[in-house]
């Protein structure tokens, strides 16, 4: 649902797509501001400056709904020296990966790093997306993504609507994770926030495929 | 303290043209009127499309500026204080001091 795409347009079209408090103002629609998102069903509506009705042709609220992301992948350096062949690889910016790591690997693209959620109400930016595993638990590799913002407690499915990730076609489920050490044998996992971001680890069992260590790569979150 | 207030939803402007997939709709502009009950603060309010896709969490967004503006009129400082959005109970924030907690535990002796 938008805004009429041509003819007369007024404040109450825009406040009744945007929202916002009467007495309305076009200052309050600036794209970015406190009332309009900054997506792309909102490109054409200024940052700053001048602003005018014709802007908001066509805009809408909502944004276009995304489920992927794309950049290159790579490997973490290992351990040295390396007993249990330690692995780690897909893609993380140095010192957003989670614990135990603070070097970057593998890139994001800087145009495609977003997704939404299935409504395009909110956007999330992937910071981290990483398989690591050792041989010491061979099958019970552990699925790692760090999203910016702090989500802390909350699990995947409650931040972005979300169950799953595939990279490349290795399909990983970030719901539920199984506790190799004892314990639950499943359970769900939660985010931590450390900084500026959240990340939060699934370990599958009996799925140790790694999401690649080069070339490039397209993630989907379904 | 807990910020009570009443939310009064009346019809703004009736029939204000919208579209979907190119097909125009007209849709009434409800307007929220958010009035303070408990304490002094300006009466706010939000409007928005009825049967909007993202109502829900366009007003929730709202509300929570608005109880930090509210926070702000009462005298709080918002670096202390928040109003949990959950039970609109104003409440202080847990802050770590890192000058006393890194301060290390050591044992007294008589001299």
């Amino acid at each position: 649902m938008t805004l009429p795409s041509s003819g007369a347009i007024s404040l109450s079209n825009i406040a009744g797509e945007f929202g916002g408090s009467t007495p309305h103002s076009m200052s309050e629609y600036y794209r970015g501001g406190s009332n309009v998102p900054n997506h792309g069903n909102t490109t054409n509506i200024p940052t700053s400056g001048q602003i005018s009705f014709s802007n908001f042709y066509g805009t809408s609220n909502t944004a276009p709904i995304d489920n992927q992301i794309s950049g290159t992948l790579g490997a973490d350096s290992p351990p040295i020296p390396n007993k249990y062949n330690a692995q780690k690889t897909g893609a993380a910016i140095a010192g957003q990966n989670g614990i135990n790591s603070t070097a970057g690997f593998g890139s994001f693209s800087g145009t495609n790093n977003t997704f939404t959620n299935p409504a395009g109400t909110t956007t999330f930016t992937v910071t981290s997306m990483y398989v690591s595993g050792s041989d010491i638990l061979p099958n019970d590799f552990q699925t790692t993504i760090g999203l910016l913002g702090n989500f802390s407690g909350q699990t995947w499915n409650q931040t972005t609507g979300r169950s799953t990730i595939t990279v490349n076609g290795v399909t990983k489920d970030l719901t539920s994770t199984y506790n190799a050490f004892g314990g639950p044998t499943t359970s769900t996992p939660v985010f931590t926030v450390t900084g500026n971001y959240s990340y939060l680890s699934a370990t599958t069992q009996n799925n140790n495929t790694l999401f690649g260590s080069s070339g490039s790569f397209t993630a989907t979150f379904a | 303290m807990k910020l009570e207030y009443n939310e009064i939803k009346t019809i703004h402007e009736e029939d204000i043209e919208f579209e979907e997939n190119g097909v125009p709709f007209t849709a009434d502009i409800i307007k929220t009127d958010y009035v303070p009950i408990n304490f002094e603060g300006t009466p706010k309010n939000f409007c928005l499309r009825e049967n909007h896709p993202n109502s829900q969490y366009l007003h929730n967004n709202f509300k929570s500026r608005m109880l930090t503006e509210w926070l702000i009129e009462l005298g709080y400082d918002t670096e202390f204080y928040f109003v949990n959005v959950e039970t609109n109970e104003i409440t202080k924030k847990q802050i770590s001091n890192p000058h006393i907690e890194d301060v290390p535990f050591t044992e007294s002796m008589e001299i």
